[in-house]
């Protein structure tokens, strides 16, 4: 079958126009200016606080997240301080030292929540509201809850390269340093039950105490 | 002229040689290390390359195994006798725990300066440095304990830089306290 052929060139003119006329319209359009949204445990003082001290002490030193070039910064008075006039050492004395700042613990904050910003609100959609039958942190966390997708637990866990190590240890034979489960590892119950929105805050005082505490006085040794 | 390798073995060989310049200049190039190892600067006048050289600096920007230095530390620095005085430690005992529970220690010589070698010891990370004894070997009373943990680093001026800061704690001292018992 013949018939005439239908010249191309002004119809793909026209559908070109179209679609830059489209662009253009869209382009002009208003585009949602609004902050995205994070789900992510809400930020208090109270609840916060203890997660950042193990985050500090086990995370945020200088030499590892501690150090400003990092995705995930750790702030607090042992480790990267804020504010410029503020020097490293929980000890006040005139050159800036001092106890960790509210300023300090929202801005560890804001780099947790927002380090893989998707991820955690899928995490904490699963997570979010588990219990025990007691009605405290629920731990080892529900078949809902996939901490885990978390690059920084995966890496805790040993289960992604990381510079620093495995530092979490759920099953053994657990590295050098790092104590057995017993029954759970009070770092990863820490960091769970905070991601569940009730904080373990004896888990995550007994972690920031119990993993690699430095000895006293090794003369005694 | 066509080579015996014909148009397209002269592209390939082209192309390989380009890719093995490139290599062989970027393999050995670090800009973010060498930029670390200019920022510190030349040597003091009147002394040379050796231990008592740099007192207060990184050591392991240079001996870490990267260069420019041969000699590879794994962990090295440098210790004053008070804290905010640069009048160096001499003799002190530098003590190391690993996480493996293996205790090390080193000596500082002359400036303060004290290193360990690799091909000595190389720690299972993370480390602390829970006490610096005194040049017998006592413990020191009102001496510093580090209370943070060492998490990778060999060169105890990363974190303990001559000033302290939002990321320096300062310089590694033995005693809190001046002979007077003052404070600076």
């Amino acid at each position: 079958m013949s018939g005439p052929l239908v010249p191309l060139a002004p119809l793909l003119l026209l559908a070109g126009s179209v679609a830059l006329v489209g662009l253009s319209l869209a382009s002009c359009s208003s585009v949602s200016n609004e902050r995205i949204g994070i789900d992510a445990p809400p930020f208090s003082q109270a609840t916060f606080t203890d997660l950042n001290g193990f985050l500090v002490y086990r995370c945020g030193t200088n030499d590892c997240h501690g150090a400003p070039g990092r995705n995930f910064l750790v702030f607090g008075c042992d480790g990267l301080r804020l504010d410029a006039g503020q020097t490293v050492s929980c000890i006040p004395d005139d050159a800036g030292a001092g106890p960790t700042t509210i300023s300090e613990l929202q801005a560890t904050y804001r780099s947790l929540v927002g380090l893989e910003p998707q991820v955690m609100s899928t995490v904490f959609q699963g997570c979010s509201g588990a219990r025990s039958p007691e009605g405290g942190a629920a731990y080892p966390p529900p078949v809902t809850c996939h901490p885990e997708l978390l690059t920084l637990l995966e890496k805790a866990r040993g289960a992604q390269k990381h510079k620093g190590g495995q530092l979490i240890c759920l099953t053994p034979p657990c590295p050098p340093g790092i104590p057995p489960p017993n029954p759970y590892d009070l770092q990863d119950e820490c960091i769970v039950t905070w991601l569940e929105g009730n904080v373990n805050v004896n888990a995550c005082q007994m972690a920031t105490f119990l993993y690699g505490m430095p000895v006293a006085d090794a003369s005694a040794e | 002229m066509v080579s015996p390798l014909g148009r397209s073995g002269s592209s390939v060989l082209a192309v390989a040689a380009i890719a093995a310049c490139a290599l062989g200049t970027g393999g050995c190039y670090d800009p973010v290390h060498d930029s670390e190892v200019a920022a510190l600067g030349g040597e003091a006048p009147g002394v040379s390359p050796g231990p008592t050289h740099r007192p207060g600096q990184p050591c392991n920007v240079c001996h870490g195994g990267i260069g420019p230095a041969s000699l590879r530390f794994s962990l090295a620095g440098t210790v004053s006798t008070y804290i905010g005085t640069s009048q160096p430690a001499v003799g002190a005992k530098v003590v190391i725990r690993d996480a493996a529970g293996q205790l090390w220690h080193a000596t500082t010589n002359e400036v303060g300066n004290f290193f360990i070698l690799q091909s000595d010891y190389s720690p299972t990370y993370p480390i602390t440095v829970p006490s610096i004894l005194d040049a017998n070997g006592m413990p020191v009373k009102g001496a510093q304990s580090m209370t943070t943990l060492d998490n990778r680093e060999g060169s105890c001026a990363t974190c303990h830089g001559l000033t302290p800061s939002t990321t320096s704690v300062g310089p590694v001292f033995v005693y809190r306290t001046l002979p007077d018992g003052g404070r600076l």
